[in-house]
């Protein structure tokens, strides 16, 4: 006879898998009260930080750096470790975007805009115990702007170059720098074929961080690969040979020689790459690692409730916006993109899906950057009978139907894309828009706006040096073809006058013209509701509360010179 | 048997060659590009075209995949066009951890399995043998994500047993790539026990499925052997319960179990992807997933290829054990 005991194991493993899933609530990472084995040790409470010296800084980050050089990447987790490695002439301030010096002492343009010279700083070596002087500056920039240049990688490393093409206008004689020359062992000059409105703030970029010269003579196609023999900056931080596990971690050690170590504390910056954000944070608490990044909104209240942890919050650089296509109807009808910005409560969006680290963006640029006119305060503000009637108006009394496309993978200004574009997608339909909901993986995604496929669209950009050029120019910008004006290439809006402005604005080297020139660009975007901003949002980082001089940059770039370590 | 050897080897290459065509075709499927992958949201189409034509991909298919198998047939297997890495070289590193972690799995898997399945099957209808099947069933079911971040919650974050993730520390000499083996070699007791820890917790998500199917199949196996005649001979002739099973009945019933092993540790070393993505574990899994997304042709080509290999090569091991388990076995 079969006992009903039999039954016994099947009802405790049903129990407990009911009770994990109730014991659950919704977050991005399991409660820790599901676990199995819950036994809730409560951590050893910290001692206030003593007097901090030393120690090994673990960085958790969200993957691998693609090389050694930063000329060559352009995604945040390489950047941020060639920052601590390699340096730039001039740097920006430390939470904004004033020009400081950094490698170069003084700097000065000619009248005409068009030749720049830098002082360079006395004293200064490569790790590899070369000097730094006005000839390794020439080395640098010419190696990137010749497609021809000798020290090049015989193939094409990473993203080959990406930056100097995107920020310079091109190589070659497009590039927008004529010649570099050293004038003297410390003096080095910039020859411009124009005026430059964002020279200084692209020079201050970190992909721009001088190399020694010596490293890319010695192996200009291996220097910048995990089994490098060796590769040289001027940073507060130095790499040495075998330091960089693939996959796995790099391991940076303190520069004794640096021109500023006094500021410098830690021994040791360890960089791990841990892929699964939930690992990551798992992690964090478990206290392998010191800090990390590059994680939901959702899991910050968990962060503020651990007494081990704090937020540090970034100032935010970035703006998450709705693209519009005005070659599919009916977003070529002007009050029916009014109607679609006018529809988004994209206040309670803020509050409920970034646990309040985002601002609604009025305008494309961000507070505090060169043309940010604080007289607009809203784009289109929420107005839900406004929009019916502006749909009405156009001709859709009754609505239409469309689709809204958005990413699949977590980004800086979307962290969580599928719930924030099913918020908007709740808004358009109570004014009568039925947008049905749309993904695909992220590299078509990329391609599939960019050629015009979608009608409306999540996407967003954080910025690189702080300059309005930087933010407007890319999205609005013409498409040159044949050397005529086209629409812009993702959304297909043109303005001929917008287009002039921003080729008057990039030229432009004095600061208040330049901010007029392009508080006109945003009116006009706003007028034509080019594409509608939604977001400015600060993806902070998250520390043991050990850490402490971190301070993060808006542009996601931070050096560790000034961070210090409780034991 | 010699000549069965050959033909089974001979076999390999069109089975190969099969692979790299399905596997080609696939992956030049996928909508997106290598370029587009690569650069940033801001891209233009212009930047576009013109890496990818530099790397290569814009030429016509026939022509890359003659010119990928001229190499492969040269014995190079290619590199990554985005970090420049050698296929070969990255293998170096991460056939070792993967197989450090498939192997682990795969013992703990096969012991506690086959021991499951020779007790449940012994003690056949009493709780043990009923419990024993249901935790096997929902071994088998459970998603081995959320498994492998609740045992991370449990064991490294609140009682702080064990690490969170990743591989720990490699040995100043590395010799097989094998953590394990290499910190024994070097006599480093330390290390060894290091790096135990951080394999606990990956091993022990990974062997669930094969722990899983191996308790149940040897527990069927071991049944169908038991009912057989010669064990109420052997039993009646007065012999003791555990020499029945460990030298006649064990014996008979592992043919099925082994296919089984067999066929788990092929699926293992391919598919850990999600166990190595949980805890970061640098392997083969988390290789080819990083060079589908960056649309890495060559890398996801050249890792299939070695993948399909490596199965074909397990099951040629498994058959030919056949032939030692059961002498009744010959092959011509």
């Amino acid at each position: 006879m079969r006992s009903r005991w039999q039954l016994l194991p099947v009802l405790l493993v049903v129990a407990a898998l009911v009770a994990a899933a109730c014991g659950q609530t919704a977050p991005a990472t399991p409660a820790a009260t599901a676990a199995p084995a819950a036994a809730s040790a409560a951590p050893a409470a910290t001692a206030a930080p003593a007097a901090a010296t030393g120690g090994n800084f673990r960085f958790g980050q969200s993957g691998d750096i693609a090389a050694l050089d930063p000329w060559n990447v352009t995604d945040g987790n390489s950047l941020l470790v060639t920052r601590q490695i390699f340096e730039t002439l001039v740097d920006y301030e430390p939470t904004g975007f004033k020009i400081v010096p950094k490698l170069a002492t003084k700097w000065e343009a000619s009248a005409d805009g068009k030749t720049w010279t830098f002082t360079l700083r006395d004293g200064v070596k490569f790790h590899d115990g070369t000097a730094f002087d006005a000839a390794a500056v020439v080395t640098n920039f010419d190696r990137a702007k010749n497609t021809k240049d000798a020290l090049r990688p015989s193939k094409p490393v990473a993203d080959d170059f990406a930056y100097y093409g995107d920020m310079w206008n091109g190589f070659d004689n497009d590039s927008v720098i004529a010649k570099v020359e050293a004038k003297s062992a410390n003096t080095v000059v910039f020859t411009l074929k124009s005026s430059f409105g964002p020279f200084l703030a692209n020079m201050a970029m970190s992909t721009f961080g001088l190399i020694s010269p010596k490293s890319m003579k010695d192996d200009k196609d291996g220097f910048m690969l995990p089994a490098t023999k060796g590769v040289a900056g001027t940073g507060p931080f130095s790499f040495k040979p075998g330091a960089w596990l693939k996959g796995q971690s790099l391991t940076l050690d303190k520069n004794a020689a640096y021109w500023d170590a006094g500021k410098v504390s830690l021994d040791k910056v360890t960089f791990r790459f841990i892929a699964d954000t939930a690992a990551r944070i798992a992690e964090l608490k478990a206290g392998t690692v010191d800090a990390i990044r590059d994680f939901s909104p959702a899991d910050i209240p968990a962060v503020k409730a651990d007494p081990n942890l704090q937020i540090i919050p970034r100032p935010a650089f970035n703006v998450a916006y709705i693209g519009v296509n005005l070659a599919i109807k009916p977003f070529d009808n002007l009050g029916v993109r009014k109607a679609v910005a006018m529809a988004l409560n994209k206040q309670a969006i803020a509050t409920a899906l970034y646990a309040g680290e985002a601002k609604v963006a009025s305008q494309f640029l961000v507070p505090g950057m060169v043309g940010y006119d604080e007289s607009v305060t809203d784009f289109y503000k929420y107005d839900e009978a406004g929009a019916k009637k502006a749909l009405a108006d156009a001709g859709f009394p009754n609505g239409f139907e469309t689709e809204l496309w958005y990413m699949p993978v977590s980004r800086p200004y979307y962290p969580d894309p599928k719930k924030i574009a099913e918020a908007f997608a709740s808004d358009l339909a109570k004014v009568g828009i039925k947008a049905a909901l749309k993904t695909e993986d992220w590299t078509p995604y990329r391609k599939d706006a960019r050629e015009n496929k979608f009608g409306l669209w999540l996407l967003g950009w954080t910025g690189d040096n702080g300059d309005p050029d930087n933010f407007l120019n890319v999205f609005f910008k013409p498409k040159v073809v044949d050397g005529k004006d086209t629409p812009i290439e993702a959304g297909a809006w043109s303005n001929p006058q917008a287009w002039d402005l921003l080729r008057k604005a990039a030229t432009e080297t004095d600061n208040a013209k330049r901010a007029e020139l392009y508080k006109q660009v945003s009116k006009i975007v706003q007028t034509d509701v080019a594409r509608i901003p939604t977001f400015h949002a600060n993806p902070p980082t998250a520390a043991s509360k050990k850490v402490t001089g971190f301070i993060p940059h808006p542009t996601g770039g931070e050096a560790f010179t000034g961070v210090k370590l409780a034991k | 048997m010699g000549r069965y050897l050959a033909r089974r080897l001979l076999l390999l290459v069109p089975t190969l060659l099969g692979v790299s065509v399905i596997v080609f075709l696939f992956i030049h499927l996928i909508p997106g590009d290598p370029a587009t992958a690569i650069l940033r949201e801001s891209a233009t189409a212009e930047q576009v075209a013109a890496l990818n034509a530099k790397l290569g991909f814009d030429r016509p298919l026939p022509v890359q995949y003659l010119e990928y198998m001229g190499r492969i047939l040269s014995g190079d297997l290619g590199e990554s066009f985005h970090t420049r890495l050698t296929v070969v070289d990255q293998l170096k590193q991460k056939l070792p951890a993967t197989f450090e972690l498939a192997f682990s799995a795969m013992v703990i898997g096969t012991l506690v399995g086959v021991l499951l399945g020779i007790l449940a099957a012994i003690r056949r209808g009493s709780m043990f043998d009923y419990g024993t099947m249901t935790v096997a069933l929902v071994g088998v079911s459970m998603p081995i994500f959320w498994l492998g971040l609740m045992l991370i919650y449990a064991f490294a974050v609140n009682l702080r047993w064990l690490p969170p993730s990743t591989r720990g520390d490699p040995p100043e000499l590395v010799r097989t790539g094998l953590y394990t083996v290499d910190y024994l070699a070097a006599l480093d007791l330390a290390g060894f026990l290091g790096a135990l820890r951080y394999l606990a917790l990956p091993a022990s998500v990974l062997s669930t499925v094969p722990l899983a199917v191996v308790a149940r199949q040897t527990r069927s196996a071991m049944l169908e052997v038991l009912g057989q005649d010669f064990v109420r001979t052997a039993r009646s002739k007065g012999l003791r319960q555990k020499t029945v099973i460990a030298r006649h009945v064990l014996k008979n019933a592992m043919l099925p179990v082994i296919t089984v092993v067999g066929l788990q540790t092929g699926a293992l070393l391919s598919g850990a992807v999600l166990t190595e993505t949980v805890f970061s574990w640098p392997g083969l899994g988390t290789y080819v997933l990083e060079a589908i997304l960056a649309r890495d042709y060559t890398v996801v080509q050249s890792v299939v290829l070695v993948f399909a290999f490596i199965f074909v090569m397990v099951n040629l091991l498994v058959d030919l054990s056949y032939a030692w388990l059961d002498p009744r076995i010959k092959y011509a």
